[in-house]
């Protein structure tokens, strides 16, 4: 059962650095959508893979599009390098990404966010334009209807 | 306790504006409407419906679940 506020609450617990990307920070700026994972950028440093280990710890983590779902281990992934981590966790699906298309890496992605103030604590969201260029950027038949809403509200957004 | 990351920061934590209405809006392809009435709430308020509306999909999918066993 997804519990999304919790999972984005243990990620401020821990005190993960990461940015809100995707469709969740689609719904966060608006988007009347529904999604059903948590996409982040975050650095691939050991000391955050750390954090995100302590952060998901009895969540049983596993790397989902692993055939054998290897379960998610610091030393192992960091060892191994990956660019990209594609969980799934007893509450949720979280996709933790070293950088975003069209956007570049996690500096790049921090200086475009914005900080939404929610009582799990503040998240940094990606902010409505880098939204919109990531979204174009990746050119899914899926995120094409969330593109159109973003635009709608950064329509009304920008004044007259 | 203080945060670090919402010193001098841009903050979204209120609705984002207020709904003026969708009359000459341009996008015909979406239901407008859903769009104001998520613009009316806080960002915690959207993600919080956005959970609500996943429970009652993972319902149906359950009880679709059923239907198809029993048939």
């Amino acid at each position: 059962m997804e519990d999304l506020s919790q999972l984005l609450e243990r990620l401020n617990q821990e005190r993960v650095q990461y940015v809100l990307v995707g469709g969740l920070a689609a719904v966060v700026h608006g988007v009347p959508l529904v999604t059903r994972d948590i996409d982040i950028c975050m650095p691939m440093t050991e000391q955050n893979l750390i954090c995100l280990e302590k952060a998901l710890a009895g969540l049983n983590p596993v790397h989902r599009q692993t055939p054998q779902r290897l379960p998610f281990s610091v030393a192992a992934d960091f060892q191994r390098g990956l660019k990209n981590l594609y969980l799934h966790t007893d509450i949720g699906v979280l996709d933790c990404l070293g950088e975003i298309k069209g956007l570049g890496g996690y500096e790049e992605v921090r200086r475009r966010s914005v900080v939404a103030e929610m009582p799990i604590g503040s998240c940094r969201v990606l902010d409505l334009g880098a939204l919109i260029d990531a979204k174009r950027a990746l050119d899914r038949t899926q995120d094409k209807l969330a593109l159109i809403h973003l635009q709608e509200i950064q329509k009304k957004r920008t004044p007259q | 306790m203080s945060d670090p990351i919402r010193d001098s920061e841009n903050i979204l934590s209120d609705a984002s504006f207020e709904p003026v209405g969708v009359d000459g809006s341009s996008s015909a392809d979406i239901d407008l409407s859903l769009l104001e009435d998520s613009l009316r709430l806080t960002p915690w308020q959207r993600l919080i419906e956005n959970e609500r509306a996943l429970a009652l999909v993972r319902m149906l999918e359950r009880a679709k679940i059923r239907e198809d066993g029993r048939s």
